[in-house]
């Protein structure tokens, strides 16, 4: 179990688009579940007029799908560094090697999706719980796909997620040119 | 705009209109202005957006250096189909009156190039027909400001989102 206080060694995002709670288990290199709980202070909800239709207050599918990316994230970054320390030639390794290494250096960037299905809308109070297996990794990509739970009921399949982590130093900060990334 | 979908036809657009304030819950305000467009069945729907590093979660992605998550493109995208159905459509496409579209699945999306402060980027979708079940695609090419193709997304939506029933 990892709780908040590691998963922010870990992500590089901020509130209020640091959007996990907690991990509830992990086995490197395989599997996450995670928790997300879903509130009405959050910033969506500001501002937010009374008396709209009930599905005016569904929780955005866009924040729903990042919060489960950034479980995936959680999965990829503690598979890489798990594998690293496992190896017989490791040495010492400095601190850079380090997953938490990714709130200073290194950028999560979501590069591609697929075949996302979102079955119920989720709700202020609901506590998410996504279950991501990792795919794929390859060249700085991995890919990863899952579900979300609330409770025993799944409200998404997540066919597939491609996130790449790249060094901040290596992305613009005007003009320019950078593929493979947003 | 010349750029769109790829193979799609060019569909001329209405000019642009500030969008509206999303009345549902929304991490940002995604489009500043959007514009319709009408042509054999098709709906096309322009939106512009310049992003700012003072909206409110952009501060958190990420602390000190703003990247436009590229979530919010879909997010963007979501705002510029509520905001083009709220407009007047002609007879022919008029979409059954009802409750508000929304996404229930994201078929498809590649972000390839990053969106920063300052930035301002555009959104080129074709809206398809609704079917019986309220369910409509949309296919989506988004522009950063010197060309560069930033993402191309795909969603279905359908009136009054996932099916809770």
């Amino acid at each position: 179990m990892l709780e908040h206080a590691q998963i922010r060694q870990i992500l590089p995002q901020r509130h209020p688009m640091l959007l996990l709670d907690r991990v509830v288990s992990i086995e490197p290199g395989v599997s996450i579940r995670a928790i997300k709980a879903v509130s009405a202070c959050e910033p969506c909800y500001a501002g937010l007029p009374d008396g709209l239709d009930p599905d005016s207050y569904a929780y955005p599918v866009s924040l729903l799908i990042e919060s489960f990316g950034q479980a995936a994230a959680v999965l990829w970054l503690v598979s890489t560094a798990s594998q690293r320390d496992s190896r017989p030639d490791k040495g010492a390794g400095p601190a850079a090697d380090a997953p938490g290494n990714a709130a200073g250096d290194d950028i999560f960037l979501f590069g591609a999706a697929r075949d996302c299905v979102i079955e119920s809308p989720a709700y202020p109070g609901d506590v998410l719980c996504h279950t991501a297996r990792l795919g794929r990794v390859l060249d700085g990509a991995a890919l990863v796909a899952g579900e979300i739970l609330v409770g025993h009921r799944r409200i998404a399949v997540m066919g597939s997620l491609i996130a790449a982590i790249r060094p901040a130093r290596t992305i613009p900060r005007r003009g320019g040119t950078h593929h493979g990334i947003t | 705009m010349t750029a769109g979908v790829p193979g799609a036809v060019p569909i001329a657009c209405r000019p642009a209109v500030a969008a509206p304030i999303p009345a549902f819950a929304a991490p940002l305000r995604a489009v500043d202005l959007v514009s319709v467009g009408f042509s054999d069945g098709i709906m096309r729907v322009v939106a512009t957006k310049t992003v700012v590093s003072t909206d409110p979660y952009l501060r958190g992605h990420f602390p000190g250096f703003t990247i436009f998550p590229g979530v919010f493109l879909i997010e963007a995208l979501r705002q510029a189909v509520a905001a083009a159905l709220d407009q007047p459509s002609p007879p022919e496409l008029a979409q059954p009156a009802g409750r508000r579209p929304d996404i229930v699945e994201l078929r498809s999306a590649r972000f390839l190039a990053a969106l920063l402060p300052g930035d301002v980027f555009t959104i080129d979708a074709r809206v398809g027909r609704e079917d019986d079940d309220g369910r409509f695609d949309v296919e989506a090419q988004c522009f950063r400001g010197d060309g560069v193709t930033a993402a191309r997304i795909k969603l279905r939506f359908r009136r009054g989102g996932p099916d809770d029933a």
